[in-house]
């Protein structure tokens, strides 16, 4: 609570205010009674009884006696908050501070204050002050020792979760402050027909447009000006930024779900990521949610790294088309598909920003049905004009429209120069002096990113160094920065200011700018991306270099959670910024120590979060994955590989792996074999089954001795991949042979260990032998192991084997459960499985729901690829299609399964695919299609 | 059809080493160490090493007793000046030390307690030292402690257990009862009292080496404040600064560091391998010249005296003046000269 008189004091109350807020206080003061002056008292001491800092300023006056009282209210104020004993800040002005003479209290009232001035003198370390700077210097000192400096600070800025239908802002904009929404007035009337026209089959409408074009500005002023009556279409309106440090997609789904379900989030946490994502789909198929999504670009394959800010746009379209539309997919196919089924027969409306338009919801025609793309551009000449004005600029509608039209009507630069104009000292605010004194200004070049790179580098150029300084370090962050980092990076011992009032001032010179956005009630900055960009890159190599240090000397003396502790992954973004800083700083190996004890066990093997396991190691290999990551220590380089490769493939791209996995097969030692072993299972999945064969022969030469375990599992698998290839008689002699080289009984640690049960047992189903297929799967299943890869791989097995069977209840059951296992694992086994139910549902005669499942699949069989996989499920497909009588589609489908079950053609040909294939063909009469050779893989 | 399944972790079973004494795995061990025709795993080597100490053979050589000029050296590498306090430092780690090796049930030397500025260069020195006396060094930073944090998450006691250690109690300031923390500070005031009376700690990883702790008792405890105030350390003003006087009257040591002068500041920015060579070398690094003239570190040294700065707050200064030079347009072939001119422009 900030106690004093006012009359005397109206500029230091709001410099006290405006440190109070800058430190992370919320500032009480009476100015919030309003006019209700009868119970000023009581209600002052209400104040005080509710604060939990009291702030005392003593002027030139005594202040108010109320009626009754022998005291002032302030004094009344501050024996209450002496009462209460909390902390207690005093700040009295010296004989000499200069006030007017109005404001100067005579007679009793000057005796009455000059005792109370005595009173706290002696009572307190009282600070004395002769002006309102030095008042302000030693407000905010002060405000800043009470503070905890070692208070352990979040990244994340966490909101409580509302009660639908109160609205819902996870991350509320903190960029808003220097980003003035003004006009845009027909984009807002698109967004208001969209959802009240209850007929438009958009269910998700995309903006998209340029760093700086107000995309976000726009949006949220859209979502958090709603009118009543709109926001009652709709049963919640959620916000959520994907420029936040928790940003992930587990935690969106979590808190989407316990925002939409209404239940504790803590709940909502232990639901799997899938079940979450069906409920949500669930909630909102049924009731009408408002979802609004911002920054999905970050999400995208071009911005899914360790540091998204340093994306150049520029460079991203300059890329083939191809290659442009991997970059705009979603990185986490698991979102793509979210999306996607968000937009089909859904009475909830998705709104998103992006840079880019996620290619998710596009297909080779266009954008898919249900999705709507408004391409933001500039602001219209009377928009500009008004931002203009808005943002203090003076001058007449000629004068503006051609400073507009100078930057090409791009709000974000309008901002950005109007913070330089407005601190212009010979005419502050005045565009057409400004422009006169600074006639090199020439931002009239052609392509809008020139200016806006001209602009940007002027105004870095005019800002003070202490400023620029606080930029750069801001820019060194990926997301917003609580002040509660800031303060102690930049001040104090190895900070870059002595003082606080230094920070302070440069962060309101900043503000001031438009340079940088200030979320108040989380106290935290933030850089708009294109801002972020542009400062990084003026700073040379040495100067980054220093900054990263500053800010790993800072996370390395942060508290971080164990390994152990880790629950969640935005729970380790302290030890990923610390990881990504050393990385910065080119040392690789404490980087990976780090990784190695603190984020490998919690976020690969604990968590499967595979994805951003590999975000983290590909920095690792600056020379590409198929070389060696910078790492000296050879069990290091070889544990880094080795995660790498195993993440790629449990992530479902086994073509990356492919080259990691090679390089790993032909370094000598302990596990060579095992590498091996796994580089020809991703060539197997991928469908080089000639390569394949090839590295599994050399596994079982290497593991020469029958007795031992790898042996039975490399001819297992040799075995299966002769099955596959359709060389029965050589797969029956490998699988047995292996099965009674693996014993009664083996302990199961990893998968492949109960590879010679399951893949005899696979071998079997094929042959149609369903009773001892089913004995092994049931073997498996009773077998003692935490390994859940063993039971979802039994589990599939089994549904297959009662499919197979007849008995589709089980085998649904079966099935399911294995599904539900994939999802938790985020195995890629989950798009394995859903074949096999979409088989089922087929051979149930739910043909629109097995067509809906295989919807689902075909994204990731493409993204792998999973040949042998993409084979079954187009067979799947084909078989459908031939059921619901549309032989085209069932020819078409069956010639894909076809072409892709060739392989590097027989005998090194997908056996059954092709029999399958071939069975609908000729069916429907079709012909056996040409396979072109360079089809093959 | 299946897909066949992979070796997910690093060494499939049939490759797997085992321990000849445990059967452990390689996998599920820290370290596996073969002979010739046997392993032994870490675990077992402990269990080995616990059975040799209660027949009373000698579980480690003694260290190697290091020389208080050596350990004085060390330091003068990190910060100069400081000579008294170096010398004082040295002999509590030696005598520590000496005393812990030549008698395994022996406590440690009474605890030291060190007061100086704000980066004056406290723990860089302790740590050095303490290095170069090769004992075991753990750092804990006391005010983790109100979280209840209390060794658990991030310190490795591991070389404890085979050599005498010290522990530096960092930021020891944090924990002086003032203000409306003053309880917690006492909490955490007494649970160090408890350590440094002696507790059974376990090592790093509890999962794994769950049976194996080490006595603090036989530790030496450093503690470092940052009690600038203070120009004269001992425990009754100590207790004057918040501290249980139960908990600074074990303390057998007290140092207060002095503010560095001119002379010492212009030793930090000049020496070999000191502040302004690593900045010039910093930039060479990327191709850019630049000179750091003597004007321009006589002024650093008059700014870092006006700052207070000490040996952390000096090099801010160096760091502070070099993001400067990153951002200027150095042309090619050229140098660029930082005079005192220049560090006045971009630092004050």
């Amino acid at each position: 609570m900030i106690s004093s008189t006012t009359l005397d004091l109206p500029e230091h109350r709001k410099q006290a205010e405006l440190a109070c807020e800058a430190q992370g206080f919320s500032p009480l003061m009476m100015e919030q009674l309003g006019a209700d002056r009868a119970s000023g008292l009581t209600r002052s001491l209400e104040m005080v009884d509710s604060c939990e800092v009291y702030l005392l300023i003593l002027g030139a006056r005594y202040g108010e006696v109320p009626d009754g009282s022998a005291i002032s209210i302030t004094e009344a104020e501050y024996e209450r908050a002496m009462a209460r004993d909390i902390p207690l800040l005093t700040f009295v002005a010296g004989e000499d501070h200069p006030f007017p003479l109005g404001h100067v209290e005579t007679g009793a009232g000057a005796e009455k204050l000059a005792r109370f001035r005595e009173r706290v003198r002696k009572t307190h370390s009282v600070n004395f002050f002769t002006n309102v700077d030095e008042f302000r210097d030693c407000i905010i000192n002060s405000l800043t020792q009470l503070r905890d400096s070692w208070r352990v600070s979040d990244f994340h800025y966490v909101v409580e979760i509302p009660a639908a239908p109160a609205k819902y802002a996870a991350h509320p904009y903190s960029l808003l402050e220097s980003q003035c929404v003004v006009g845009r007035s027909a984009e807002l009337e698109q967004l208001d027909q969209w959802i009240r026209n209850e007929s438009s089959d958009a269910g998700v409408t995309v903006i998209t447009a340029v760093g700086g074009m107000g995309k976000s500005a726009l949006t949220w002023k859209w979502f958090s000006e709603m009118p009543p009556e709109d926001a009652a279409r709709f049963a919640g309106r959620m916000w959520w930024s994907f420029y936040e440090s928790d940003a992930t997609y587990e935690n969106f789904t979590a808190r989407a779900l316990a925002y939409v379900m209404a239940m504790p989030l803590d709940e909502a946490l232990t639901v799997p990521v899938a079940r979450r994502e069906q409920r949500l789909l669930e909630a909102f198929r049924t009731r009408p949610f408002l979802l609004c999504l911002d920054g999905v670009e970050r999400i995208l394959v071009a911005y899914a790294r360790l540091d998204p800010q340093r994306v150049d746009e520029d460079e991203l379209e300059n890329v083939k088309e191809s290659e442009a539309t991997r970059l705009r997919r979603t990185a986490n196919p698991d979102v793509g598909k979210f999306l996607r089924k968000l937009r089909r027969d859904s009475a909830s409306r998705v709104l998103i920003t992006s840079r880019l338009y996620p290619s998710d919801l596009e297909s080779p025609a266009g954008l898919l049905p249900g999705c709507q793309d408004i391409k933001l551009g500039g602001l219209t000449d009377e928009d500009g004009i008004e931002l203009w004005r808005e943002l203090g600029i003076t001058g007449d509608d000629e004068a503006l429209l051609d400073a507009v039209r100078a930057v090409q009507s791009y709000p974000l630069l309008m901002s950005v120069l109007a913070g330089q104009i407005a601190n212009f000292p010979a005419a502050p605010g005045d565009y057409a002096k400004w422009r006169q004194n600074n006639p090199s200004f020439d931002p009239f070049a052609v392509h809008l990113k020139e200016v806006r790179d001209k602009v940007l580098r002027q105004a870095l150029a005019d800002l003070p160094p202490e400023a620029h300084l606080v930029l750069m370090i801001l820019a060194a962050f990926r997301m917003p920065v609580a002040y509660d980092i800031l303060q102690p990076l930049c001040v104090g011992g190895a900070g870059v200011f002595a003082l606080d009032s230094e920070l302070f001032d440069a962060l309101a010179e900043l503000r001031g700018r438009g340079l940088i956005g200030w979320d108040r009630p989380a106290n935290r900055y933030d850089l708009h991306p294109v801002v972020r960009r542009i400062v990084w890159n003026g700073l040379q190599e040495p100067g980054r270099e220093i900054v990263f240090e500053m800010l790993e000397s800072y996370f390395d003396a942060s508290p971080m959670v164990s390994a152990v502790g880790a629950s969640s992954a935005d729970a380790l973004t302290p030890v990923e910024m610390l990881y990504s800083t050393r990385l910065s700083l080119g040392r690789h190996a404490e980087a990976f120590a780090l990784f190695r004890d603190r984020i490998m066990e919690p976020l690969v093997h604990r968590m499967n979060h595979y994805r951003l396991g590999v975000q983290l190691l590909e920095p690792l290999f600056p020379d590409g994955i198929a070389n060696a990551p910078r790492l000296a220590d050879p069990e290091d380089a070889h544990t880094a590989t080795w995660v790498l490769a195993y993440a790629y493939d449990y992530m479902g791209e086994p073509s990356r792996a492919i080259d990691v996995w090679r390089r790993l097969a032909g370094v000598p030692g302990l596990h060579r074999t095992s590498a091996m072993f796994n580089y020809a299972t991703s060539l197997w999945t991928v469908g080089r089954l000639r390569e394949a064969e090839k590295v599994l022969e050399e596994c079982v030469q290497v593991a020469r001795s029958p007795d031992k375990r790898s042996y039975a599992v490399y001819r297992a698998a040799l075995g299966y991949l002769a099955s596959t290839r359709g060389a029965d008689d050589r797969a029956d002699e490998l699988l047995l042979d292996a099965f009674n080289a693996f014993g009664q009984s083996r302990p199961i640690n990893q998968p492949s260990d109960a590879s010679p049960l399951l893949e005899r047992a696979w071998h079997l189903l094929k042959q149609k032998r369903t009773g001892e297929a089913d004995a092994l799967a049931r073997r498996v299943l009773g077998t003692e192991t935490d390994v859940a890869q063993v039971h979802l791989d039994a589990l599939h097995l089994q549904g297959c084997v009662l499919m197979e069977e007849g008995r589709y209840d089980e085998a649904q059951k079966s099935l399911a459960k294995a599904l539900s296992i994939a999802c938790s694992l985020g195995s890629e086994v989950e798009t394995g499985v859903t074949i096999r139910l979409a088989e089922l549902y087929a051979r149930l005669g739910w043909l629109d729901e097995a067509r809906e499942l295989l919807e689902d699949v075909w994204e990731p069989l493409e993204r792998g690829p999973l040949r042998i996989w993409h084979a079954d499920a187009r067979n799947t497909l084909a078989e459908i299609e031939l059921a619901a009588g549309r032989k085209t589609e069932a020819v078409e489908a069956a010639r894909e399964a076809y072409r892709l079950a060739w392989c590097d053609a027989p005998p090194y040909a997908y056996a059954k695919g092709l029999e399958c294939a071939w069975a609908v063909l000729a069916a429907c009469n079709a012909p056996k299609p040409l396979v072109i050779v360079e089809d093959s893989p | 059809m299946s897909k066949p399944s992979r070796n997910t972790k690093t060494g499939s079973s049939g490759d797997v080493l085992r321990c000849s004494f445990c059967n452990k795995s390689q996998r599920d061990v820290k370290k596996l160490i073969a002979g010739p025709t046997v392993y032994i795993c870490d675990e077992c080597v402990e269990i080995c090493v616990e059975i040799l100490a209660e027949d009373g053979i000698p579980l480690h050589k003694l260290i190697e007793t290091p020389v208080p000029e050596a350990l004085v050296e060390a330091a003068e590498q990190v910060t100069p000046g400081y000579d008294e306090p170096k010398r004082l430092i040295a002999a509590a780690l030696i005598q520590h030390a000496v005393r812990v090796a030549e008698n395994d049930r022996q406590a440690g030397l009474a605890p030291v307690f060190i007061v100086g500025g704000a980066g004056a260069g406290k723990s860089l020195l302790v740590k050095a030292m303490v290095m170069k006396a090769g004992l075991a060094m753990a750092v804990v930073e006391v005010p983790l402690l109100f979280t209840d944090a209390l060794f658990k998450p991030q310190i490795d006691f591991t070389d404890f257990v085979q050599k005498p250690g010290v522990i530096i109690l960092n930021h020891i300031e944090a924990v002086a009862m003032r203000g409306n923390r003053a309880e917690e500070c006492r909490r955490v005031q007494q649970s160090l009292i408890s350590l440094i009376d002696g507790s059974l700690l376990p090592v790093a990883n509890e999962a794994r080496h769950g049976r194996t702790n080490f006595d603090t008792a036989r530790t030496l405890f450093i503690a470092l404040a940052a009690l600038p105030e203070l120009q004269h350390a001992d425990a009754e003003s100590l207790a004057m600064q918040g501290y249980l006087p139960e908990l600074v009257s074990r303390f057998g040591t007290f140092i207060a560091l002095p503010p560095l002068n001119e002379e010492h500041l212009a030793r930090l920015l000049t020496r070999e391998g000191g502040l302004v060579t690593a900045c010039t070398e910093r930039f060479m690094k990327y191709g850019m010249r630049v000179k750091i003239e003597d004007s321009a570190v006589q002024e650093l040294v008059q700014l870092g005296i006006r700052r207070k700065a000490g040996v952390r707050g000096l090099k801010a200064l160096v760091d502070r003046l070099g993001i400067a030079l990153a951002c200027e347009q150095i042309p090619a072939g050229q140098e660029l000269c930082v005079d005192s001119a220049y560090v006045r422009r971009n630092l004050q």
